[in-house]
């Protein structure tokens, strides 16, 4: 025995880290016993295994001995080199059933695969997702029975850790397509370009094209930048050329708002957004980006604009209309008491005028409801004391301040010199429209009749000039004050325009 | 400038009261209004026929702008500024470098502007 043993052990023909760890392990209390006692099938498949630079494992005998090759071992990691000739159950506890089944299959004599079979694994001081290939074939002792198994194994880790990735890079792709899709049917992107800086040349969707008022054939090839740049309206190229300038140098976020002036089309307000990719160097090389359509936003900021500039300047001349009334009623008062009664009843008024133009939104206001804003703020609804009778006239709203303002003073005047300072007294106001020679006239008459008997005053006061200026503003008007002893009338004829 | 006499002026408001208040302050500071125009036609017509040393252009004349008597002023080599509650904007291109008193003013301001005008 011992010759022969000197003898195995001289014949070992293998170099390598388990060679000697399998030649040296004392195998003699095993199923498998000394290793010069070894059956040939069993010293055969060992020869295979150490040769072979692919990862292999041996499991024999009753007992389930095991053994690897230094491929093998590499896989086991920190659980190398306790593992050889370890009871297979007890080598790998968390994967008991798993060789139990293998086993079962094997001593039936026949061989098993798996394909990526993941298996939870400790190795390297931590647990770990390894995925398998395995392929088990029975090995038989001297008397052709199954006693073991001999596995391949190849790990797929890596290939399938790469291909997990590339799935959900793909799944992202996907999502972020299904995002841009949307984005582009809600009508708020309406169109993709990417430029190739150093060919210069946009490549752009159809919905870009269109929007420049190119063909998709046009733009098929890419086009230069200079082409597109031709059909933007020519107030914006200059900022727009130097918006691109700075992303192209700098790299950072393109966000430029301009007008797209498609030949022979209406301008199109867009705001594009893009980044240029830059290479390691600094220099350009796709700069790519979307327009959005923000035409509609555009003309309500700009209506806005318009509506602010136009309100002050109603504003300035409203003040400035005030500044005038302040400065009638204080200069010609007798008192500071007067002046201030004066100087509010006129704001009333200007202020009741306004009232009447806000309902149609300053567009224009009936006469009649001009009149009766006078008429009530000068008696109680229904005393009678005002008759008001024409058919409905529109006025300018500048034309009803005027009016309203030289009601406002005739009314004034009938409280303190004429109708409505009497008890009986009342007014008339008529209108009408007559065709003269001259063209169509508005016909006003202010008369008051029941008063106190009326004289002439000395001179014109401020009142009469308004009432005169006022009802006078348009070409070829004709004012008339008529101080008559039986009660004061006021006749205009009024070359309002649209009659 | 009129010899011996106040200077004339040509004024073009469209707000009744607010061409009154120009009226009174022209006259105290000694000023002749040779006439007031509310509408653009009127301003016209005036500005061609009229003899005055000096004319006060509101620039919104119910709804038309002054611009043509402006023009028209330039010809007959007229002094002029323009009055308006607006700003700036209120001017076209061509009118930019015009003078403008921007409503409300002083006396004191419409002095100023006045014998800036007439240099």
């Amino acid at each position: 025995m011992k010759t022969a043993a000197a003898m195995a052990i001289a014949t070992w023909p293998h170099r390598g880290e388990m060679a000697q760890l399998i030649h040296r392990h004392d195998w003699s209390n095993t199923s498998l016993g000394a290793l010069e006692t070894w059956p040939p099938s069993l010293r055969a498949s060992v020869d295979i295994m150490l040769g072979s630079p692919l990862p292999m494992a041996i499991t024999w005998g009753t007992d389930l001995r095991f053994l690897y090759n230094d491929a093998y071992a590499m896989f086991a990691g920190t659980r190398h080199p306790q593992l050889l000739g370890m009871n297979l159950l007890e080598a790998w506890p968390e994967v008991v059933e798993l060789n139990q089944e293998i086993m079962a299959a094997v001593m039936a004599g026949q061989s098993l695969s798996f394909r990526e079979l993941p298996l939870d694994l400790y190795r390297d001081g931590r647990h770990q997702t390894a995925w398998l290939n395995l392929d088990y074939s029975p090995l038989r002792d001297a008397q052709s029975q199954p006693c073991g198994w001999l596995a391949i194994l190849t790990d797929i880790t890596s290939q399938v850790l790469a291909q997990r990735a590339h799935k959900a890079a793909e799944e992202a792709y996907r999502r972020a397509k299904e995002q841009m899709d949307l984005a582009l049917a809600s009508g708020a992107v309406i169109g993709t370009w990417i430029w190739d800086v150093p060919a210069d040349k946009v490549t752009a969707d159809h919905r870009f094209a269109r929007a420049f008022g190119f063909s998709v054939d046009e733009v098929k090839g890419g086009l230069p930048i200079a082409r597109y740049l031709e059909r933007i309206h020519v107030d914006d190229r200059a900022d727009l050329r130097a918006s691109i300038q700075q992303a192209i140098t700098y790299g950072t976020p393109f966000r430029h708002e301009y007008r797209i002036q498609p030949p022979g089309g209406d301008y199109l307000w867009i705001d594009s957004a893009g980044r240029c990719e830059l290479d390691a160097h600094g220099q350009p090389l796709r700069f790519p980006g979307v327009i959005i359509d923000i035409h509609e936003r555009k003309l309500a900021e700009q209506q806005q604009r318009t509506l602010i500039h136009e309100l002050n300047h109603r504003v300035k001349n409203t003040l400035a209309i005030v500044q005038s009334i302040a400065m009638q009623s204080f200069l010609h008062a007798s008192s500071v008491e007067n002046a201030t009664e004066v100087f509010n009843a006129r704001l009333i008024a200007l202020s009741r005028a306004h009232d009447v133009l806000t309902h149609t939104h300053w567009q224009s206001a009936l006469l009649q409801d001009i009149v009766r804003q006078t008429a009530s703020a000068h008696a109680p609804p229904n005393s009678h004391r005002f008759r008001l009778e024409g058919p409905p006239v529109r006025v300018s709203p500048q034309d009803a301040l005027s009016f309203a303002m030289a009601f406002h003073e005739l009314a004034t005047n009938a409280v303190k010199y004429g109708a409505l300072g009497s008890e009986n007294g009342s007014v008339d106001i008529r209108w009408s429209i007559e065709a003269l020679p001259q063209g169509k006239r508005l016909r006003l008459c202010w008369s008051e009749q029941n008063g106190p008997t009326v004289a002439s005053p000395q001179h014109e006061g401020f009142g009469s000039r308004l009432i005169r200026r006022s009802l006078s503003a348009h070409a070829d008007s004709e004012v008339t004050l008529d101080y008559r002893p039986s009660g004061f009338v006021c006749t205009a004829l009024i070359a309002l325009p649209g009659l | 400038m009129h010899s011996g006499n106040s200077p004339r002026v040509l004024l073009v408001e469209d707000e009744p009261l607010v061409g009154m208040m120009i009226e009174d302050m022209l006259e105290h500071l000694g000023y002749q209004v040779v006439a007031v125009a509310p509408r653009l036609q009127l301003a016209l017509e005036l500005a061609a026929q009229l003899q005055f040393d000096l004319a006060m252009l509101d620039i919104n004349l119910a709804g038309e702008t002054s611009f043509p008597v402006a023009d028209l002023l330039r010809q007959r080599g007229i002094p002029f500024f323009f009055v308006s509650g607006y700003g700036s904007p209120g001017l076209d291109h061509s009118h930019t470098y015009a003078r403008l008193l921007r409503k409300p003013f002083a006396p004191r301001d419409l002095q100023r502007m006045l014998a800036d005008a007439l240099g």
